[in-house]
């Protein structure tokens, strides 16, 4: 051994020596690699490693990271605090269940060895899409289902599982009947529970006898809970990613947790260093995180009704754009000097616009058009407009109905615009209707609609799209499972894919410059999804932790991390509340993404 | 075993049990702000059936077997599940703990109607509770 690693062996344990032989703490930070084996000594690739630090913990809150293809794990960075057998590290893999653990250590480096076996019931791992998938009769039903439901929380969630065994559990002379009534009692009780949760106090009505289905297609839902969900929810088996693996030795993924209460809708990576930005839709505040330390800063947008800060974008001007849940305040905040600027904007006639998203482009940023003009989707007003950050003005155009959609309501309302982008000249923007599974354009010269474009399904439900640089859109179907792409150019469907996972609700998919595929977030499936255009095939990100809920995915332009987040609407629903970063591990932006060198004060306010 | 020690252990026992089993204003206090923070009435109301059945109707049925009930209804509180008033199980509260459901239980199993104040030996039944008290689907069974 070398002088020098003497040395810094000797900076280690010199805060030891005191108590002497029992202690296990490096006083540097300590390394963790290992290995993940079947119970024949063979590699098992693939497994998710977790780390579950907690809130708290210098850093993330948890880090995970995969075997590879000899079994051999290594997480990223040193990791400052004791890591012994009680570390709290855990595998995770579809099919399998851990039953043993070895731990050892020398000097700065922990080795821990999992032993996994094979097991047929999934239900530890497999995501909600996979109870869905398996007990629902077809497409159209599970469509149905996703539209009505995910807009709050996943189906089946581990609560409506439960649930499933305590209906099981009363040995009903009619089974099928006390399954009609539990879930319509559930699902007249959701609408309570959720006025109660948004309001923060009490709904003056009781959930009583004469109480109808607030909901929409409340009856209908209840029919399909109680003709899909006929057993305990307690055995899954046969369930697949669809799709190979992406995760290899090199992925790695950090969760930030944000404590509770928060609904936490939308993260990216902004700054220089870059520190976390997440919008907390329950509240009037963007939190900044410290990728390096963990430390987390609320802003408050000076604003007297709450924004619920909803859609985040990366400005062009390095700025953070925000768009609001409930109010018409849009906002704008330097990541900086922690300045925020904010519009309330109402239209040319006088009514108050409901942005959804801001028009961004094939780099997902916010792109304005050759007047400065900032152009968003209006959720409100079933249209798209614009509003023009100098003087605040704001001009909303409604969005021509699809007649032969005018009876499909299947959430919002037949006209609600959702997503936007912007094409690569300025000139268009182009938008989905979620609730009736249409799309369309818009000139922003001529001021003229494109269509509208009709998909197959009125259940579709076409959320938040994304452009490539040579203007392909790609639109995320929420309902249907599928990823539609879409030639800008010609006016032509280039195609309609089913995803790996059919049930996992996509709600978003973004374009990624660098690799040149397609991103797709999915709020029921606990994974990421991505499609290669040249082809047209897919590969599967699994998740750390069940219940993981994804509304979009940012991509970081320095390193090709992936930004997401996660947070169920309801609170009554458990599951994720924190922030993500995910390095694909793939090496195809030139830099390296690490949290450990990237710590910056958080701006004053 | 020591019989007398045993013996006063079982004196000290009974005065313990005793003192839990009175209602203190407190412990009722602290159950209605529970029953408020904890959204029970989202499914319960004092006297008549919403989705759950009526506190009344429960505090009724259960008045003879107070002690061993409050584990029971604390257990329903934080688990679910049921049965007992119908076909659609209790939802499982799971902002509530341990401690915070058994004041919710013994809160509910004193919400006796002033008029109704049974002898131990008479546990009513759903049967005889007035129909207006139970919730809809069993009143329908009826």
């Amino acid at each position: 051994m070398k002088f020098t690693q003497w040395a810094g062996l000797g900076v280690r344990t010199s805060l030891c020596l005191g108590i002497g032989a029992f202690c296990l703490a490096p006083a540097s930070a300590t390394s963790i690699t290992g290995y993940v084996l079947d119970q024949n000594g063979k590699p098992l690739p693939g497994i998710a490693v977790l780390y579950e630090r907690g809130q708290g913990a210098r850093g993330a809150s948890t880090v995970t990271v995969f075997s590879g293809s000899d079994g051999h794990f290594r997480f990223p960075d040193d990791y400052p605090e004791a890591i012994d057998a009680t570390a709290a590290l855990a595998t995770r893999g579809l099919g399998f269940k851990q039953v043993d653990s070895v731990f050892s250590a020398a000097g700065a480096a922990a080795t821990f060895t999992f032993v996994l076996q094979p097991t047929n019931n999934q239900a530890a791992v497999a995501p909600a899409s996979a109870w869905l998938k398996s007990r629902i009769a077809g497409r159209e039903q599970q469509a149905a289902l996703i539209m009505n439901c995910i807009d709050c929380h996943q189906v089946p969630s581990l609560e409506v599982r439960n649930y499933a065994g305590l209906i099981d559990d009363l040995h009903a002379a009619d089974p099928h009947a006390a399954r009609t009534q539990s879930w319509g009692a559930i699902v007249k009780y959701m609408d309570f529970i959720t006025t109660w949760d948004r309001r923060g106090a009490a709904p003056d009505q009781f959930v009583g006898e004469e109480t109808g289905y607030k909901v929409r297609n409340g009856e209908a839902v209840v029919n399909l809970l109680a003709n899909s969900f006929m057993d305990r929810l307690d055995n899954i088996e046969n369930y697949d990613w669809g799709a190979p693996l992406l995760a290899t030795a090199d992925t790695a993924i950090w969760e930030y947790a944000v404590p509770e209460p928060n609904t936490i809708r939308e993260a990216v990576l902004l700054g220089n260093p870059a520190r976390l930005w997440a919008a907390d839709v329950s509240a009037n505040r963007i939190v900044s995180i410290d990728i390096a330390t963990g430390e987390q800063k609320d802003y408050e947008a000076p604003t007297q009704t709450p924004l619920g800060p909803h859609s985040l974008h990366r400005g062009a001007d390095g700025m953070l754009w925000i768009t609001p849940f409930s109010s018409n305040v849009t906002a704008r905040l330097n990541p900086t000097t922690g300045q925020w600027n904010t519009w309330a904007l109402t239209t040319d006639q006088g009514r108050r616009v409901g942005i959804h998203d801001l028009s961004f482009g094939y780099e997902h940023e916010l792109l304005t058009d050759d007047h400065g003009r900032v152009w968003f989707s209006d959720i409100g007003n079933a249209g798209v407009g614009y509003f023009d950050p100098v003087d605040g003005s704001a001009k909303v155009w409604r969005a021509p109905l699809a007649e032969a959609r005018a009876n499909d309501v299947a959430l919002y309302g037949s006209a609600s615009i959702y997503g936007l982008v912007m094409t690569k000249d300025r000139k268009e923007v182009w938008y989905s209707q979620l609730g009736n599974g249409v799309f369309g354009g818009f000139n922003v010269e001529t001021q003229e609609f494109i269509g509208p474009f009709l998909l197959p399904s009125a259940n579709a439900g076409p959320r938040r799209l994304t452009i490539s640089d040579d203007d392909i859109m790609y639109l995320a179907l929420y309902g249907t499972g599928q990823l539609a792409e879409f030639d800008i150019k010609t006016r032509k469907m280039l195609g309609i894919y089913d995803l790996p996972d059919t049930a996992s609700a996509p709600y978003a998919a973004t374009w990624d410059p660098v690799r040149k595929v397609v991103w797709v977030a999915s709020a029921n499936g606990n994974v990421i999804q991505r499609f290669d255009p040249r082809s047209k095939t897919f590969g599967v990100l699994p998740l750390p932790h069940d219940g993981t809920f994804l509304r979009m995915i940012d991509i970081d332009p320095e390193t090709g991390v992936l930004v997401t987040s996660s947070a169920n609407i309801v609170k009554v629903v458990n599951g994720p509340r924190l922030a993500l970063i995910v390095d694909p591990g793939d090496g195809a932006y030139p830099k390296k993404f690490s949290p450990s060198n990237a710590s910056a004060p958080h701006p004053a306010q | 075993m020591h019989p007398q020690r045993s013996s006063r252990q079982g004196w000290l026992m009974l005065g313990l049990l005793l003192l839990m089993a009175l209602p203190s204003a407190e412990a009722q206090e602290r159950g209605a702000t529970l029953v408020e923070q904890k959204v029970c009435f989202g499914c319960h109301q004092m006297t008549s059936a919403s989705i759950g059945p009526p506190w009344q109707a429960i505090a009724v049925r259960h008045a003879a077997r107070k002690e061993v009930m409050v584990d029971v209804l604390a257990s329903r509180i934080m688990r679910g599940g049921g049965g007992n008033w119908g076909l659609v199980p209790m939802v499982p509260n799971q902002r509530v703990n341990e401690a915070e459901a058994k004041v919710l239980a013994a809160w509910v199993l004193e919400q006796l109607p002033a008029n109704q104040l049974p002898a131990a030996n008479q546990l009513p039944a759903a049967s005889q509770l007035p129909t207006s008290q139970l919730p809809t689907n069993q009143r329908n069974a009826q």
